[in-house]
């Protein structure tokens, strides 16, 4: 069963009237081709306390994929092992290593940049939070002063929630921090595959908040044979939000699955900006970042093309030759068939986009399996 | 590249509830009702403007009187466009509980929506509750949306009971003192200013505390300024 992705992340209606960038991020990453891969969804929070928020969630993003892939590289022959430990564990430890490897490169990524560290007197710190005590070398920070970095405060600058998963033949993993959605697209059916938390209004947990892996939560799910066609919606809250009631949020899911089938993802990618922003606009205005992840692209030899509405809105359905014929004529008016689509079918040699960029230099010469040290899997995960 | 029309369902703007809980006691008659007419009157097309600056949220504004017994003054909360202040008149007790009751039904989900923002509740009082309100207050802060909701208190003339007010807020700077016409009006107008403020929330961890910052909820109540000449204030109620 072969696997195809695409994704985009729209600035919200209310960001660009605020000429606030998009916090939003996501990052879709390929350990095997077309078979294999992890993705993530990240949403930075807009409060003025979380003034680098856009970069914590990118950073959460790849962070998610590199833990995934790492997990991968250490179970890669055995599978049913690696099951078994995100069953067991995929809560609390593996969030809590998400959690290390993000606090540290917020750090990193501060420091670099050059910024104003947080600072807060150390007689302020409990005796039982002393551990949390900055270990961050920096210069500019005073060392002899009463005042250390506030770890916390510098967290909070860089505040996200978290959503991704990692999809193998034999299984797929679902792991969360904070709200957004997982949707499942199967049997013609929609679901939520991780329970909301049901937080109302405008607060939600976070990567950036203390002991985030109390609040993460995952699941494991088998691939049962008789499922021949899945598919999965991941996206940040500015989604849901926009739409006026859970039942049409998930008929959207729906809706958008069904056009995959019915156009083909490529057809389905070049038109996700315009949806997202329609969304964003007469929904909540916040941003909204979708990733979709299908075991199918469109019927064979068939696409449909609908019209522009500048053309007088029509629906035609062409068989492929003609469509490819009505590509030359008018390219602007059909739907491109998916050998011409690099974006979608994921081939050694090209990339989708910048995440397919870097799910390249992660795979040997061959393009099949991830390059990661044994001493390197044994640090992060222990092996089959 | 066709152009393929947005499929899916319904979308639509996060509800915010706006709800002004008037005091039409025996004690209100007079001035008072009448500058609580008047400002609140003036301020709905200021509400209006800042509505139409948030158009991700839709403000739904409804009003609960009480005095012998508590109703809602519209079946159903109205937008803002549509919206427009039908004058009070006072007389009767203070059933202060009777109006926390048909509040808090309302703050449940249903008949509120998960997706909404964090209410805007607005109390004026200028007396002490004649019935037990303990109770009904208890239930309204603890429906979900009870919780979340932004609760402001205007305490109305020297008479007040204050402790009830700050029972309401969860806190004391959230009472704002009205102890004439001029500072009643006031203090109408920042009131309904908080909407427009809730109406273009940004999103923040659990513990980070709206107080922090400065774009979520600053609720801080207006400085009074030194005021007028003694003429302009009219009578110190």
């Amino acid at each position: 069963m072969a696997l195809y992705a695409i994704g985009h992340n729209q600035i919200g209606a209310s960001h660009v009237k605020h000429d606030i960038v998009c916090q939003d991020a996501y990052l879709i990453k390929w350990i095997k081709y077309g078979e294999i891969l992890t993705v993530s969804v990240a949403d930075g929070h807009g409060s003025s306390a979380c003034l680098h928020s856009e970069e914590g969630s990118k950073i959460a993003t790849e962070v998610f994929c590199d833990n995934m892939e790492k997990l991968y590289a250490g179970y890669k022959n055995n599978l049913i092992d690696l099951e078994s430990y995100l069953y067991k564990e995929g809560s609390e430890f593996i969030a809590r290593r998400i959690v290390r490897d993000w606090q540290e490169q917020v750090k990193e990524r501060h420091l670099k940049e050059g910024r104003a560290f947080p600072m807060i007197s150390k007689q302020s710190v409990p005796d039982d939070e002393q551990d949390s005590i900055s270990t961050i070398e920096d210069e500019s920070a005073p060392n002899q002063s009463d005042e250390q970095v506030d770890e916390q405060e510098l967290f909070h600058m860089y505040g996200t929630t978290l959503v991704g998963m990692l999809i193998t033949p034999e299984f797929h993993f679902a792991f969360q921090v904070g709200d957004g959605d997982i949707t499942c697209v199967v049997n013609g059916e929609a679901y939520s595959v991780l329970e909301s938390d049901q937080m109302l209004g405008v607060e939600t947990h976070s990567l950036c908040e203390k002991e985030p892996w109390k609040y993460a939560r995952s699941t494991v799910k088998d691939i049962e044979d008789s499922i021949t066609e899945y598919a999965y919606i991941l996206t940040t809250d500015g989604f849901k939000n926009s739409h006026a009631t859970d039942e049409d949020y998930l008929r959207s899911c729906l809706d958008y699955i069904s056009m995959v089938k019915t156009y083909g993802l490529y057809a389905v990618k070049a038109n996700l900006e315009g949806w997202l922003e329609e969304t964003s606009q007469y929904g909540c205005g916040d941003d909204i970042t979708v990733a979709l992840i299908t075991s199918f692209d469109k019927v064979e030899g068939y696409a449909k093309t609908l019209i522009s509405e500048e053309n007088d809105t029509k629906e035609t359905t062409v068989s492929t030759e003609l469509t490819a014929v009505l590509a030359e004529e008018e390219q602007d008016q059909t739907v491109t068939t998916e050998e011409t689509n690099p974006e979608i079918i994921p081939e050694q040699t090209e990339t989708e986009n910048a995440e397919a960029s870097e799910a390249e230099e992660i795979c040997d010469e061959e393009g099949k399996e991830p390059q990661i040290s044994e001493e390197q899997t044994n640090e992060e995960y222990p092996t089959e | 590249m066709s152009e393929i029309r947005r499929p899916g369902g319904a979308l639509a703007t996060r509800p915010l509830h706006f709800i002004w809980i008037v005091d039409c006691s025996g004690s209100m008659s007079g001035e008072k009702i009448g500058t609580v007419n008047n400002a609140i009157q003036e301020a709905i097309p200021e509400m209006k403007d800042a509505a139409e600056a948030n158009p991700n949220a839709q403000l739904l504004i409804r009003t609960v009187k009480f005095s012998t017994g508590a109703s809602w003054v519209t079946p159903e909360p109205i937008a803002v466009e549509d919206y427009s202040w039908q004058n009070l008149t006072a007389g009767g007790l203070t059933d202060l509980g009777d109006a926390f009751e048909l509040v808090s039904a309302q703050l449940a989900i249903p008949p509120m929506s998960e997706r909404a923002l964090p209410p805007v509740l607005v109390l004026l009082s200028d007396g002490q509750p004649t019935s037990d309100y303990k109770k009904a207050l208890d239930k309204l802060l603890h429906q979900p949306w009870g919780k979340k909701s932004v609760r402001i208190a205007i305490s109305i003339g020297q008479d007040v009971d204050d402790s009830v007010l700050e029972e309401f807020t969860g806190n004391k700077e959230l009472v704002l003192q009205a102890n004439n016409a001029r500072m009643l009006a006031k203090m109408i107008k920042w009131a309904s200013t908080v909407a427009a403020t809730v109406s273009a929330p940004a999103s923040r961890p659990m513990d980070v505390s709206p107080d922090n910052n400065t774009v979520d909820q600053p609720l801080l109540p207006p400085i009074v300024d030194d005021g007028p000449d003694d003429d302009d204030l009219g009578d110190v109620w």
